[in-house]
């Protein structure tokens, strides 16, 4: 089977669409939504909505942080960011907000575990910057691959038998089979913000038969999206960092 | 899953083992056949 | 089919190096590889069959060193060959020696052993598995011994380290297996092949030290222009290294061993990036008289081309028509060596781009068919652009056919057509309408 994984949508409707459109594209079959659904972008309702349908249909979502935040205002965040979750409250229907505040930490689907932030404390919204952090995350769950955004960049991390660590960046579009002797901790770009230099949406790819795992990245309109930012009055910086992917 | 014995005559996803061909330091290398290839293996 | 020793559980390199060739074989593709058929993984029974190449390595030939030199030019340039192709996938063998070495009936080099390989798209389960470098110790490119895995011209100093031996029967670094041993080779030289053998080839001697050089960035660019310099021994440019009977002197070894710092190599580098900075480009040249306006293009191209990319080399290459039945080929009318006229005008043509000679080669071929003898020469020297030049003349080319219409048309690298302007073509009309469409 075909799974399409994606992170960190930010209700950025232009790159969620176009990342959807080539997943599907690409054969999926099956759709897992890994958080942070809203929270920077414009489309915030959109964004829910089109998830909500998705879960519907037998896709698998989880909470980010930004989600947590709709129902919890006390979250810790920083300005820009507060902003927007404060202005995306505003935004949602009572039962959007439902939806993303009843979504699970974590979902587990055969060897595969699914998780916003990091394994070990999904609650604590740790970032997995290095090899370090995602040994604990690997260390804290039996599953042969967790899938993870949160960070904003992607990153493919493995453990060997011997619990020795290797970090990649990984190459768009160049399957990587994900060997069964190692456990491995696969850290999604994100679709509707990325910050690694590429203003490009990402997402991944993992067929399940052959156990490769692809990270894509998706060309999308930019510009309509960053003057959707601009135009809600929202912090500006949150539309140029669009333009840059940073 | 039960690990599959490797022995000449014994028979893995397919291939048929043969001799064994090489005893490294890292690896055994052993001659094995397939129905479906016919290039030597 | 191999299947890694891991029951005993001694060695976790074994483990490791089995699950990069279970990544990197079954990608690789072409006659320079075994070909892969299938493979398990750790969680049943691990294993990758892989096809049966017949025949020894080349370990075999260790008790008939040393070999000749011209048998040795010929293993070594099946091998940079070999490599090159494997580069050009992206993978770094990183365990060159003459037991991953064989043979196929029909000639090329097989590189077999990709457990210590690295993968540019693939992680590098290797880079932080072990402290210490892992490979054969006498062959080991010193940027290996400072953690570097990403640079493909560490293979190019393997094949050096075997070149060397098998000409003079020596390893140049020794057989030293412990790291202080091994260190040695980051700042002391070999000993200069001709100082062991008087009778060897200065072309010889420079390719092995170029090979053998401690910077990568001083050895050949890429493994094709190592097989190129192979093929080609009589156009190889003499340095000062080719005539050297000393080692370097003990200031330069000093300054070597305690400025390290200066000279560490940068941290990641792209493999395909680098092998695209250092490409063969081969431009096809007409010494016929009437083809100055068009050489001038072709010369301008050749300049913007080489411009962007310090490393290419060039290759200057005329074919000298002959007719079918013709036997008489090396003298004119007049008694000129045609041969070597031709050779003068192609230095001539390319004097204006002040290429450094080592990046330089001029080569005549002797043909029936001229864009068949361009495309032979251009697949063997796995070339990576073509340039050629159009025929204006919509007459000749009636008769004689397209040469760059072939070859556009059928050469396996990229080709670039140059035509002269309309202005200084205005005066033939009858060429002006087939132009646009030909090759």
């Amino acid at each position: 089977m075909r799974l399409a994984v994606f992170a960190d949508i930010h209700a950025n409707r232009q790159a969620f669409s176009a990342c959807l459109a080539a997943a599907r594209a690409r054969g999926a079959e099956r759709i897992i939504c890994l958080g942070d659904v809203v929270g920077y972008g414009a489309d915030p309702e959109w964004a829910v909505e089109t998830v909500m349908d998705l879960v519907h249909d037998g896709a698998i979502a989880v909470r980010g942080n930004h989600d947590n935040a709709i129902g919890t205002p006390s979250e810790t965040m920083n300005g820009a960011a507060q902003a927007a979750i404060e202005w995306t409250r505003g935004r949602l229907s009572a039962p959007q907000r439902r939806f993303l505040a009843e979504l699970p930490l974590t979902q587990q689907e055969d060897d595969r575990l699914y998780v916003h932030s990091e394994a070990s404390h999904p609650a604590r919204w740790r970032y997995v910057e290095g090899t370090s952090e995602a040994a604990r995350s690997i260390e804290a769950t039996d599953a042969h691959v967790t899938f993870c955004g949160h960070i904003h960049q992607p990153a493919l991390y493995s453990m060997s038998s011997a619990a020795k660590m290797t970090g990649f960046v990984p190459t768009s579009d160049v399957p990587v089979q994900l060997l069964g002797g190692r456990r491995w901790l696969a850290v999604v770009g994100s679709v509707g913000q990325p910050r690694d230099g590429n203003p490009a949406a990402a997402f991944a790819m993992l067929d399940t038969a052959t156990r490769e795992i692809t990270y894509c990245r998706v060309p999308y309109d930019v510009e309509t999206a960053a003057d959707r930012i601009r135009a809600n009055g929202l912090p500006r910086w949150l539309a140029d960092r669009l333009l840059e992917g940073r | 899953m039960a690990k599959p014995s490797i022995e000449p005559g014994a028979e893995l996803d397919g291939f048929a083992i043969g001799e064994r061909v090489h005893q490294g330091g890292m690896a055994t290398l052993w001659s094995v056949t397939h129905p479906g290839i016919t290039v030597p293996l | 089919m191999k299947i890694p020793r891991i029951s005993e559980g001694e060695d976790p390199a074994a483990i490791v190096s089995f699950e990069m060739e279970q990544m990197i074989v079954p990608r690789l593709a072409g006659p320079h590889v075994p070909l892969c058929f299938g493979s398990g993984d750790f969680d049943r029974q691990p294993y990758v069959v892989i096809e049966r190449i017949p025949g020894k390595t080349l370990y075999d030939r260790l008790g008939d060193l040393p070999i000749p030199y011209e048998e040795a030019r010929v293993i070594a340039g099946k091998i940079a060959t070999a490599l090159a192709d494997l580069h050009r996938q992206n993978v770094i063998h990183h365990d060159i020696k003459p037991s991953s070495i064989m043979f196929r009936d029909s000639g090329e080099a097989v590189l077999i052993d990709f457990g210590l390989s690295h993968h540019n798209q693939l992680p590098d389960l290797l880079q932080e598995e072990f402290r210490l470098p892992y490979g054969t110790a006498p062959y080991m490119a010193p940027e290996r011994l400072l953690g570097v895995r990403d640079d493909p011209r560490s293979d190019l100093f393997s094949l050096g380290v075997l070149l060397y031996f098998f000409t003079t029967g020596v390893r140049p670094f020794g057989e030293s297996e412990t790291l202080r041993g091994m260190k040695r080779r980051l700042w002391r030289d070999p000993y200069p092949p001709r100082k062991l053998k008087p009778d060897y080839p200065l072309w010889l001697q420079e390719i092995v030290l170029r090979c053998l050089e401690i910077e990568p960035v001083w050895r050949h660019p890429t493994a094709s222009q190592l097989a190129f310099e192979l093929a080609h021994p009589d156009q190889v440019k003499l340095t000062a290294r080719s005539e050297r009977l000393q080692r370097d002197p003990l200031t330069t070894v000093w300054r070597r061993r305690f400025n390290r710092g200066l000279t560490l190599p940068k941290p990641k580098s792209d493999v395909a990036a680098q092998l695209a900075s250092g490409p063969i480009v081969a431009v096809a040249i007409d010494t016929e008289e009437g083809s100055g306006p068009l050489n001038e293009c072709l010369r301008a191209t050749a300049e913007q081309l080489l411009a962007t990319l310090p490393s290419a080399r060039l290759a200057c290459i005329n074919v000298l028509k002959l007719g079918r039945i013709t036997i008489d080929r090396t003298l004119d009318e007049q008694g000129n060596n045609k041969h070597i006229d031709r050779l003068v005008a192609l230095r001539h043509w390319a004097s204006p781009l002040k290429l450094d000679e080592s990046r330089l080669t001029v080569h005549v071929l002797e043909a029936i068919d001229p864009a068949s003898a361009i495309l032979e020469f251009t697949a063997v020297n796995r070339v990576d652009h073509i340039v050629i030049g159009a025929r204006q003349n919509s007459m000749m080319r009636t008769f004689l056919g397209s040469v760059s219409a072939k070859v556009a048309a059928e050469a396996a690298c990229t080709v670039t057509v140059v035509r002269p302007p309309r202005s200084a073509v205005a005066q033939d009309k009858s060429s002006s309408t087939p132009k646009a469409i030909e090759a």
